[in-house]
């Protein structure tokens, strides 16, 4: 299993790939803004994406539609976001996300869902 | 034997030329050095910080995803363990120490449940909410800032009456954090302290108040009208505001008390509430309004949209179609916009009047009926 965390906090990247690592969850990506995720997706096939949404570069929302529009792929996305707004969510679903998480979150419930996710 | 600098370069004047070069000389590579060693001082900082911070986070990611603080699973000693790492770490420096606060809020920001809980209780397990008090205590309103932060962050309410001495301080800034602190410390008596404020409430306080008040239960919020009689408009108006967001009816004598205000802005968002509240029973309040509004444009605008909302054909319509003939266009739109939403009634006035003053309203009316827009 390969997995994308995209994320600029350092510190949220840390733990995320700490539980997952835990959670032998695969192997672990991590790009800190939307250029270098969009790279690596360019370069690898993930099982699943990890994104928050305001990252530098390109937003979360702009990677999910670019995996879905012009990668054409369909790995399960998940988002993550301080931003609860029903429009927010809203917005991720209709560009293809699969699961929005707000921030903030617990651990062990991103790893209930990334094992659904996975499992599907 | 030697020859004086002035038998060499001749003269008083070039002697001088020649010291006051060397001074400037010397007091720039002097500047230069110091400019060096600081630089050398703040990145060897940096790096001893970030190095830190790496092996600060690797212990505080072991006690968030164990989530050990409360599951009966998990032995408390492996808590401990974890606690006597970071002791080890960061001993008794104030450096090591502020690396490992900046580390716990970083990651407490985004973590929510057992994680968050055990990140609060590594911080008062280490006596961290020591050196956060401290900072209050510091010359630069920075510091405190950050020692105000710091301790809202992590729940410490015995820093209450210590907060609210910078309530009203000079520093905006520093103002705003003790205010959004003491926001969010006083949880069982929400906003308390709205009772001495004197200082004004600004555009960045009301935000993130309103965005606090929105995550609480709704059942704990205060009954805003409390404040409609503030000395401080700026209260008066944020209370009035938060009573429209959070549709608190039982407010509605009180604002329409407030219709009487001497105050403009005051009238304006009362007026502008009770028309959001949808409040029938003081159409009559509102109309009265008329004749104090009429040189206002802001004002009748919003007299205007407030009986679109509140008025019907026995109370409210004549006021609306008189205001078809203010002297601003806007309100015009407005009067024009009401009378629509009164219904069959009001639209058929409007294309009456509209009829009678020779299709002065035509492009108004073409306006609020494109669909686009509605």
């Amino acid at each position: 299993m390969k997995i994308l965390i995209c994320e600029d906090d350092e510190a949220l990247i840390s733990m995320i790939r700490f539980k997952l690592a835990r959670e032998n969850m695969g192997e672990l990506f991590k790009a800190t803004d939307g250029r270098e995720a969009k790279v690596l997706l360019q370069e690898n096939d993930f099982d699943l994406i990890i994104t928050d949404i305001h990252m530098p570069y390109h937003s979360g929302l702009e990677l999910t539609a670019y995996v879905r529009n012009e990668l054409k792929k369909a790995t399960p996305i998940i988002v993550l976001s301080a931003e609860g707004l029903e429009d927010t969510v809203l917005q991720a679903f209709a560009v293809g996300a699969n699961d929005f998480i707000t921030k903030p979150f617990s651990p062990a419930e991103l790893a209930v869902r990334v094992k659904r996710i996975l499992n599907r | 034997m030697m020859p004086a600098l002035r038998d060499i370069h001749g003269g008083a004047d070039t002697t001088f030329f020649i010291v006051v070069t060397l001074i400037f000389l010397t007091l720039s590579v002097f500047i230069v050095l110091m400019l060096f060693i600081t630089r050398m001082v703040k990145s060897s900082y940096q790096r001893r910080a970030a190095v830190l911070r790496v092996r600060c986070q690797k212990i505080l990611n072991a006690i968030v995803i164990h989530e050990l603080y409360s599951t009966a699973q998990q032995p408390v000693s492996a808590f401990e363990y974890r606690l006597g790492e970071l002791r080890m770490l960061t001993g008794n420096a104030g450096f090591a120490r502020q690396v490992l606060i900046d580390s716990i809020m970083e990651l407490k920001k985004n973590l929510s449940g057992a994680s968050a809980r055990a990140l609060t209780a590594t911080y008062y397990e280490l006596a961290l909410q020591r050196r956060s008090l401290l900072k209050l205590k510091s010359f630069f309103w920075k510091r405190r800032a950050q020692g105000i932060r710091e301790l809202s962050e992590m729940g410490y309410k015995e820093s209450i009456p210590e907060i609210m001495k910078f309530l009203n301080a000079g520093e905006p800034i520093l103002r705003q954090e003790s205010f959004m602190a003491l926001v969010r410390l006083e949880d069982d008596r929400p906003l308390f302290f709205l009772d001495d404020y004197r200082q004004d409430l600004t555009d960045w306080m009301r935000i993130n108040i309103y965005y606090y008040l929105t995550r609480q239960d709704v059942r704990k919020l205060p009954v805003f009208s409390r404040w409609f009689n503030h000395p401080n408009t700026s209260v008066v108006l944020f209370s009035i505001s938060m009573a429209r967001q959070f549709r608190q009816t039982e407010s509605l004598p009180e604002l329409a008390r407030l219709l009487s205000s001497p105050d403009a802005g005051v009238v304006s968002v009362a007026i502008q509430t009770l028309g959001e509240l949808e409040a029938n029973q003081y159409v009559s309040n509102v109309v009265r309004l008329t004749e104090r509004v009429w040189d206002d444009e802001k004002l009748s605008r919003r007299l205007a949209r407030c009986l679109g909302r509140i008025g019907d054909a026995q109370e409210g319509l004549e006021t609306v179609v008189r205001f078809l003939s203010h002297p601003a266009y806007s309100v015009h739109q407005e009067a024009a916009l009401a009378l629509r939403k009164m219904g069959p009634e009001g639209v058929a006035i409007l294309a009456q009047f509209n009829a009678e003053n020779e299709g002065v309203l035509t492009r108004i009316i073409r306006h609020i009926e494109e669909p686009l827009l509605q």
